[in-house]
């Protein structure tokens, strides 16, 4: 018999996160735009960290960025279900924030920097952000 | 009229506990109470005598009344490794103001074997929790790799430069009967390890240790009546500053903006360059954080680090010995490492390391927390300038 254990990490929203977790749920990646300054900001905020303009608004966006850096975590650790090997990616959306995910699909020894991505937006899985590269994407 | 920087205060007591290591007989509070004792020891001072008490975890209450003292001013300051180098500096301008007089900065830490400490948790809420923690970026091992491949990648520098690190400090470690990593490596056994979380190699990453350190901070003036006087260690500037509180947002992956900002307002405020630094202690949790640092510190150009350590610059007989205790990747690290740098930069600068590099009178403590949230920057000297 094997023991039950705790489901892997997953986030916990809060009423300022909502908006980003809520898209994620339904295929959307939405992330908050500065009304006075226009830029994209991440991970959200109540407060514009560039102009401190209180005025954010969620948009979505095209899910389409470049990978700025990544590793593959060889040792997910106790708290993960599964052992396999995690590539955690950093991507530059083309809106201009930065996000982090999982990347699926993808050959590590194929990854370059500066490559196209694309994040894999489905309503099956709200508990992180994915993305595959962009020739690859459905 | 006592100045927080310039040498007015002074370093009077400073010391680790006797065995560092895995210690699963001594919990965390045993391990604070046992550092700070030897350090008032190494003072000539009682706990009687302290004021001030500093303190990340346990909190800081909590570790002055395990030692029978009843404090007039308290710094719970928590940035992770740097939080013992954001106390010395606090305790510099609490004793230049007149609110402390004798403070005691402790450390205790049950790294390794988490005796009389709380049970690692996450907080699925928080930042980290909400968009690094599902990803797997939990460890620091993967977390801290998330951005070693940005920079290399800005640097043109490879894995080799990452190695040329550990090779370099466990040659410091090798002579070191206290530290946990002994053995002579060389770089292509680092590159060929384990692969932990790439572009990290076990051998890459720091050890797991239990263990204490702690510091006496007073007024030179109130030291020259000690035992300890003619050891005092003159504080002659600090920095701090912090930056983002999740890795992954880092304002610039390749160069740590709060390392920068601390060091620029320690060399500001001790009126040196880093050219005047006769030895460094620069926080080394993964082989690429003194990489990072000596850029960002200013002891070297942009994506000039690697070769710097591969040259023997960091060497006994370089320029800049670095790390001479073998750091965290080597001595030990307990989780929050920054309180051994220090010590080792005291040790230095008194003529008592385990490996003494020969006429030190100035040293650079680098730590960085959290992540890559905080940062702390501490000038000590032998003299008061």
């Amino acid at each position: 018999m094997i023991a039950p254990r705790l489901p892997d990490p997953a986030p916990l929203p809060t009423p300022l996160t909502a908006p980003f977790w809520n898209g994620l749920g339904e295929g959307r990646l939405r992330i908050q735009q500065c009304d006075a300054c226009t830029r994209y900001v991440f991970y959200p905020r109540p407060v514009c960290p560039f102009c401190a303009s209180e005025r954010l608004t969620w948009r979505d966006c095209s899910g389409r960025g470049s990978l700025l850096s990544f590793t593959v975590n060889h040792r997910p650790g106790p708290l993960f279900s599964s052992a396999d090997p995690q590539i955690i990616a950093l991507v530059t959306l083309d809106e201009g924030a930065r996000v982090a995910g999982r990347f699926h699909g993808a050959d590590p020894s194929q990854l370059r920097l500066g490559m196209p991505v694309v994040a894999v937006l489905t309503d099956e899985d709200s508990t992180m952000l994915r993305f595959a590269p962009a020739e690859a994407a459905p | 009229m006592t100045s927080m920087h310039r040498g007015d205060i002074v370093i009077v007591g400073a010391a680790e506990t006797d065995e560092l290591g895995s210690l699963p007989h001594l919990s965390a509070m045993e391990l604070h109470a046992e550092a700070s004792m030897a350090a008032l020891r190494d003072a000539g001072l009682r706990p009687s005598d302290v004021d001030g008490i500093a303190a990340a975890t346990p909190l800081a209450y909590e570790v002055s009344d395990m030692l029978g003292i009843r404090p007039r001013w308290l710094d719970g300051t928590m940035v992770g490794g740097s939080s013992f180098l954001l106390h010395v500096r606090h305790a510099a301008a609490a004793i230049s103001a007149g609110a402390a007089e004798v403070v005691l900065v402790s450390h205790g830490e049950s790294g390794r074997s988490r005796v009389g400490a709380p049970p690692w948790t996450l907080d699925p809420s928080s930042m980290a929790g909400q968009f690094e923690h599902p990803l797997g970026a939990v460890a620091p091992y993967s977390t801290h790799s998330m951005i070693v491949r940005a920079f290399l990648d800005a640097t043109g520098m490879t894995e080799a430069d990452l190695a040329g690190v550990v090779v370099a400090q466990r040659e410091w470690a090798r002579p070191n009967p206290r530290a946990a990593r002994r053995r002579r490596v060389g770089v292509q056994e680092v590159l060929d390890d384990v692969m932990i979380s790439s572009p990290l190699t076990r051998e890459m990453c720091c050890v797991v240790t239990d263990g204490g350190a702690a510091v006496v901070l007073t007024s030179a003036e109130k030291a020259r009546n000690l035992p300890s006087a003619d050891r005092a260690i003159h504080l002659l500037g600090s920095g701090e500053a912090a930056e983002s509180a999740i890795i992954s947002q880092m304002d610039d992956l390749t160069s740590f903006g709060a390392s920068r900002r601390a060091a620029a307002e320690a060399f500001r405020t001790a009126g040196l360059a880093p050219s005047d630094m006769d030895h460094a202690m620069l926080y080394d949790a993964f082989a690429h954080f003194p990489l990072l640092a000596l850029e960002d510190c200013g002891f070297v150009e942009r994506g000039a680090s690697g070769a710097f350590v591969a040259d023997g610059r960091t060497a006994l007989g370089g320029p800049l010995p670095m790390n001479t205790n073998g750091g965290g990747l080597s001595y030990t690290h307990t989780g929050m490492y920054g309180m051994f740098a220090i010590v080792e930069s005291v040790r230095q600068l008194r003529g008592e390391a385990c490996v003494q590099v020969p006429g030190v009178e100035r040293s650079f403590v680098h730590g960085i927390g959290m992540m890559y949230a905080a940062a702390g920057a501490l000038i000590l000297s032998t003299h008061c300038t």
